[in-house]
């Protein structure tokens, strides 16, 4: 009798299971007996569980490239014609894959940690290495009942059923693996949060690691997150980006608590005050990443009632809930052990303060974020009236907070720790606001803010134009400052204030960011139907169809109508949206052509077409300053892999 | 060939499922329909309206609105025929009343509380502590008065 290698699979997750159980108790038991090789061995533990968690997505990989279709989740989500790119990403195409590759991506994060920790953090490590296993049991757990990958299905199939074909995009291929890396990342800050509370107190070791396993977790979420927003929007055919929906939300969260953190983290160094906030703001991140997977996998989303019907739901929701207890427990018993590293140091109009209420500002756009994902489903619950709360709810808020987070980011910039007086010169800060306003009327006339016809949408508009150009000023003042402090000494400069660079590139992103989400108060769209030959025109572009032609691109059958686009009497580009098909679905998808210049996107999608007839519907749109979202994820991911690079920092 | 002509005969069949937005509605009426739309869910879509949807339940709530307007309806009357017939769901926003309003005032009062939540846990220490960093004299006669008393029960 031969062993099928699903078996083999499961039964590499089951040892797994049982072997981060023993690392967990070994761990505990190291720290209470302060006996070293106990906690080597539960070291030893999560490595070979990690070795071992790899060999079962091999195993699940290589049965996807054999066509395997014995496994039900290979049967569901991959069909023989499948190209090989997307048989490499069908892999976390589902349910039960995307949550192996996120243990398998969380275990191999446990032992880099494990593996790599600052000498003076060795103290703690038996709390770290046993909180993560912990997790890591359970994900195991998980795996084993309820999502678990390797269940086979006999006789096997010849053909799959096919990989869902929104999928089958290069940017939904990446875009989850970037996210699930960005979680696991923050379980690292996290652990070493509980590991701290337990042990009662942070060495200067603890701030190190921790700041530079965030920044990473930083750099992944921002692209993670910005992957998927780019995905909607060359995919989806609605023209948007972000549409404030739940799983969006749920990948937004963290975000804000791992940004929150770095800026806690940061008056921790320099002040020594905020240590407690920053192992909160740790165990909120953590926390929320798995609280976005559970709203968004146990179909709560959807209504309350479809919730009991799966049953990844209800170990999701115990999970959490232990989570949470367990860490109030710690943390109510252990935090008032940890104290600030110098009483002396107090809160004044300085850098620290600014740093806080810009903590402030992100923890309000967290609670709007979480209140609005979650009050459909208390309210559900409780007094059993559905409603929804989408986009408009959420756009009510963030301008206000996006306006606040552009003013805060100016000011705190500026200040300095301890000292409440302006080190900047005054001249420098009135030049810089001042000459933001024509470099604003610039922006805004290229950018023909003008023809915005909403009076609030423009008003809007200019002042988040000013404001985004005068802290972008501000900022780049704040740099002269330090470089004529430095006596413009190039290469010490670059070389002490890595960190402070990063900063100022990251936040150079966010301004950039804003000033693309501004776009968005001036989009128009037209929908229109057009004969072989017609014509329309929509912001000063003409397009005339020129019908359509059938194409066949791997897996996919497409019919594409081309538009001829023009400005001006002068010929531009043409323009191919379609509507794609795939063998395994009866669903038609829409094919997105977009092109454009700097200052906006011309967006189509074509709706429909009749072949009788040769007519097809189009909705055009202009979407102004998209591309400078898109150019913000560069320069924040840039910030965050500058400033985890710093090499001053990294000497202790 | 047989079978590519069946696959371009069934693609070409599915392609039927037209919107025109502008037709069946008078060009003067479109702000007001768009507007609508634009505040109704579309039913079978996560996080779109309407209006942006191109699914055949969107396409429907679409058609009603057209036909509403048409009829003579006003906005108001509009929204109310489609929470009456879907409930409130169908809206993109809740309303700002009654225990739903809560959604809308639940995160007004809570940022009003941990404002001054805020100054209570951090600022109020610069009065404990002198503004040059040292503890004030006051605070500090206190500490080492309730110190001595320690001492003196010892």
């Amino acid at each position: 009798m031969t062993i099928a290698l699903a078996d083999i699979g499961y039964y590499l997750v089951l040892l797994c299971a049982i072997i981060s159980v023993y690392g967990v108790i070994s761990a505990l038991f190291a720290t209470r007996l302060r006996h070293r090789p106990l906690y080597l061995s539960a070291k030893m533990a999560q490595t070979v569980a990690c070795v071992l968690t790899i060999a079962a997505a091999a195993i699940l990989w290589w049965s996807f490239f054999a066509r395997d279709y014995s496994f039900t989740y290979i049967f569901k989500n991959s069909s023989n014609d499948l190209p090989p790119f997307y048989t490499l990403t069908a892999f976390w195409s589902s349910l039960e894959g995307s949550h192996l590759l996120w243990t398998l991506l969380l275990s191999v994060c446990a032992t880099v940690a494990a593996w790599t920790h600052a000498k003076d953090n060795e103290h703690i490590m038996p709390y770290v290495s046993a909180s993560l296993q912990a997790v890591l049991a359970w994900m195991y757990y998980l795996a084993l009942t309820h999502s678990d990958p390797f269940t086979r299905m006999l006789p096997m199939p010849n053909d799959g059923q096919g990989m869902n074909a929104l999928l089958q995009n290069p940017y939904m291929a990446i875009h989850p693996p970037t996210l699930f890396v960005g979680y696991t990342l923050l379980a690292v800050p996290f652990a070493y949060g509980v590991a701290a509370l337990c042990y009662g107190d942070i060495t200067a070791g603890w701030l190190k690691t921790v700041r530079r396993w965030a920044l990473l977790a930083f750099c992944f979420l921002t692209a993670g997150v910005s992957l998927g927003g780019r995905w909607a929007y060359v995919e989806l055919g609605w023209a948007g980006y972000w549409a404030w929906d739940p799983v969006e939300n749920s990948s937004l969260i963290p975000w804000l608590f791992c940004v929150c953190l770095l800026h806690s983290l940061l008056v921790q160094d320099k002040v020594g005050h905020l240590k407690r906030m920053s192992i909160a703001l740790a165990f909120g991140a953590f926390f929320f990443s798995f609280f976005g997977t559970f709203i968004t996998r146990s179909g709560v989303i959807s209504s309350v009632h479809s919730f009991a019907q799966s049953p990844i739901g209800g170990s999701y929701l115990l999970f959490l809930a232990g989570l949470l207890l367990a860490f109030i427990v710690i943390y109510y018993w252990r935090a008032p052990s940890i104290l600030p590293a110098e009483a002396g140091k107090v809160w004044g109009m300085a850098k620290e303060s600014a740093l806080l209420v810009t903590q402030f500002i992100l923890l309000t756009l967290v609670t709007i974020v979480v209140i609005g994902t979650l009050f459909p489903i208390v309210a559900e619950a409780i007094i059993g009236q559905r409603i929804s709360v989408q986009a408009p709810y959420f756009n009510s808020f963030a301008p206000y907070i996006g306006l606040a987070l552009v003013v805060a980011i100016a000011i705190g910039n500026i200040m300095r720790y301890q000292r409440s007086q302006l080190t900047i010169s005054k001249r420098m800060l009135f030049v810089a606001l001042v000459s933001a306003l024509p470099l604003a009327l610039v922006f805004a006339s290229y950018g023909k803010v003008w023809h915005t016809p909403a009076p609030f949408a423009l008003a809007a508009q200019c002042v988040g134009i000013y404001f985004c150009f005068a802290s972008l000023l501000v900022l780049s003042v704040d740099v002269m400052a330090r470089l004529s402090d430095l006596r413009f000494k190039l290469k010490l400069f670059l070389r002490r204030n890595c960190g402070y660079l990063g900063g100022y590139v990251a936040h150079i992103g966010l301004l950039i960011a804003v000033l693309g989400f501004l776009g968005n108060y001036r989009a128009l769209d037209k929908s229109v139907q057009l004969a072989k030959g017609e014509k329309t025109s929509l912001f000063g572009y003409d397009l005339s169809f020129d019908g359509a032609v059938m194409r066949q691109d791997n897996n996919a059958t497409i019919m594409e109508g081309i538009l001829q686009v023009s400005r001006a009497g002068q010929q531009l580009y043409s323009l191919r949206p379609g509507q794609s098909r795939y063998p395994t679905s009866q669903e038609v998808f829409h094919e997105i052509a977009v092109r454009g210049n700097f200052w906006h996107d011309l967006y189509v999608v074509m709706t429909s077409f009749k072949p009788s007839d040769q007519t097809a519907t189009f909705n055009i749109h202009i979407n102004p300053t998209v591309k400078l979202v898109w150019l913000s994820i560069f320069f924040m991911v840039a910030g965050g892999l500058l400033a985890l690079f710093d090499p001053y920092r990294g000497k202790s | 060939m047989k079978t590519l002509l069946l696959v371009v005969a069934t693609f070409i069949a599915t392609l039927a499922f037209a919107y025109d937005r502008s037709a069946d509605i008078q060009p003067q009426d479109m702000f007001l329909f768009e507007e609508i739309s634009k505040q109704l869910r579309c039913p079978t879509c996560q996080g779109l309206s309407a209006w942006e949807s191109e699914t055949k339940f969107a396409n429907q709530i679409k058609d009603i609105v057209k036909e509403k307007i048409n009829a003579g309806m006003t906005r108001d009357e509009i929204m109310e025929f489609f929470t009456t017939r879907y409930g409130l769901w169908i809206m993109r926003v809740p309303p700002s009343q009654g225990v739903i309003g809560l959604a809308w005032w639940l995160p007004l009062t809570l940022i009003c509380l941990c404002l001054p939540l805020l100054w209570y846990f951090f600022w109020r220490r610069k009065r404990m502590l002198g503004s040059d960093g040292v503890r004030s004299r006051e605070v500090l006669m206190k500490q080492m008065q309730a110190e001595l008393e320690v001492l003196r029960r010892q």
